[in-house]
């Protein structure tokens, strides 16, 4: 499967979103790259090919808040996503914010610690008329799984605020792609360590591999795991106040589809 | 996905230990239902999820169960996908015994599971074709899935 962009595509993304400087968003193909190059305006890197680890190490050692590939979840909706957050940032924290526009399901479940994450996955599941057990919706069970369990149990250890009360699952279906979405209140994600975790085990692991006796924390893990199965993964957090992780992933495909997957990393600082 | 159940069985002088549900951080609370006896069979037909904290604890148990000869039975993918993705989940002392792989037919949107016995070298199929003639393909990649048989 090749999610390479025609000329016209990427034009197209060009000329819509390149013209919008009123808002501080650049947008540019490899192909423009040499003309504009790497100024501190650049904060979207348009790019075709890179691998599940360059896209880390470009986000982690370069900068590049938003790493944008073409993929299942096409290139031209993940910067209509960030042109519309990039005029207004907070909504990135808006629970009502639609990641994929043209979802025919979206649901939202608050969640406490001691919420049963079995019930919200059978609950989630139920509204999204989707079938728990299918072998193909394994990866959507284990990033909504990792990513209630950052909020559960990861977020409240990090965090001195007592008075936190739930968190929100939000999920969103089109008729190939899954959003998830956990929003918490405690605001203690550290983005830069959970995505050098994830080099991490990219790296020592070699390939695929996830390399556990490198990683003693269940959360270096469950990053990985959360990063392996996305097409795109969006983050942000304000320091003590709130963090959102959102996982876009295609659904009901076969792994070697699965495997074609360019990856997109977005920083919503 | 149900928490981590895990039930004893004796057939002999060996044990059988059954498991059901999500492999998940609840399996911490039956580390300390394992006997250190020489060969212990573990039963993960009823597994449907394993997440991060789950491939801690069952890394800690083959720990505990070093000394143990372990045979692995009816292995579903989630747990062969973390046999080949996570160093130390297979360990040294433990063999798969059966696995499932599984199948899809994109015309009926449908999936079936074959299980695949060590006893006939794990012979499968690239598509089977069920009574009714609809035919499925196997639905994952061969060389990523099996390569923990080949070592």
């Amino acid at each position: 499967m090749s999610f390479v962009l025609s000329k016209e595509a990427r034009e197209e993304i060009a000329e819509t979103f390149l013209a919008k400087n009123d808002v501080d968003f650049g947008c540019i193909t490899k192909y423009e790259q040499k003309n504009i190059g790497l100024s501190n305006k650049l904060n979207v890197l348009l790019e075709c090919g890179y691998s599940n680890t360059q896209v880390i190490e470009s986000v982690v050692y370069h900068n590049i808040t938003n790493f944008i590939q073409n993929s299942f979840f096409s290139a031209l909706d993940k910067v209509a996503l960030l042109f519309n957050l990039a005029t207004q940032r907070d909504l990135f924290y808006d629970e009502n914010l639609k990641i994929l526009s043209d979802a025919t399901h979206r649901h939202k479940l608050y969640f406490n610690p001691k919420s049963k994450r079995e019930d919200l996955e059978k609950e989630i599941f139920n509204k999204l008329e989707m079938k728990i057990d299918s072998n193909r919706l394994t990866p959507v069970r284990q990033v909504l799984d990792e990513l209630v369990m950052n909020a559960q149990l990861d977020a409240p250890k990090l965090s001195t605020a007592r008075n936190v009360n739930q968190s929100v699952l939000i999920v969103e279906r089109t008729d190939n792609l899954i959003s998830i979405s956990v929003i918490d209140y405690y605001g203690t994600l550290d983005v830069k360590r959970f995505l050098k975790k994830i080099e991490g085990s990219l790296k020592l692991g070699q390939g695929d591999a996830i390399n556990y006796s490198q990683h003693k924390g269940g959360a270096g893990l469950g990053s990985s795991i959360i990063y392996n199965h996305s097409d795109m993964l969006l983050m942000g957090c304000k320091r003590l106040k709130i963090t959102r992780v959102t996982s876009v992933l295609p659904y009901n495909i076969s792994e070697k589809k699965f495997s074609s997957i360019q990856k997109s990393i977005s920083i919503i600082d | 996905m149900n928490k981590c159940q895990v039930k004893s069985v004796k057939k002999g002088d060996e044990i059988e230990f059954v498991f059901s549900g999500s492999i998940d951080e609840s399996l911490a609370n039956y580390l300390s239902i394992f006997p250190a006896i020489p060969k212990i069979t573990i039963n993960l037909e009823e597994i449907n999820s394993i997440n991060s904290t789950g491939i801690r604890e069952w890394i800690n148990l083959m720990t505990k169960l070093e000394t143990s000869k372990i045979t692995l039975t009816n292995c579903p993918k989630i747990f062969i996908d973390q046999v080949n993705m996570v160093k130390g989940f297979l360990s040294a002392n433990a063999v798969v015994e059966s696995f499932y792989v599984p199948y899809y037919s994109e015309s009926a949107d449908a999936e079936k599971k074959i299980k695949l016995e060590k006893a006939n070298g794990f012979k499968y199929e690239n598509t089977i074709t069920d009574p009714s003639g609809t035919v499925y393909e196997i639905d994952v990649i061969v060389s990523k899935y099996f390569k923990f048989i080949q070592g």
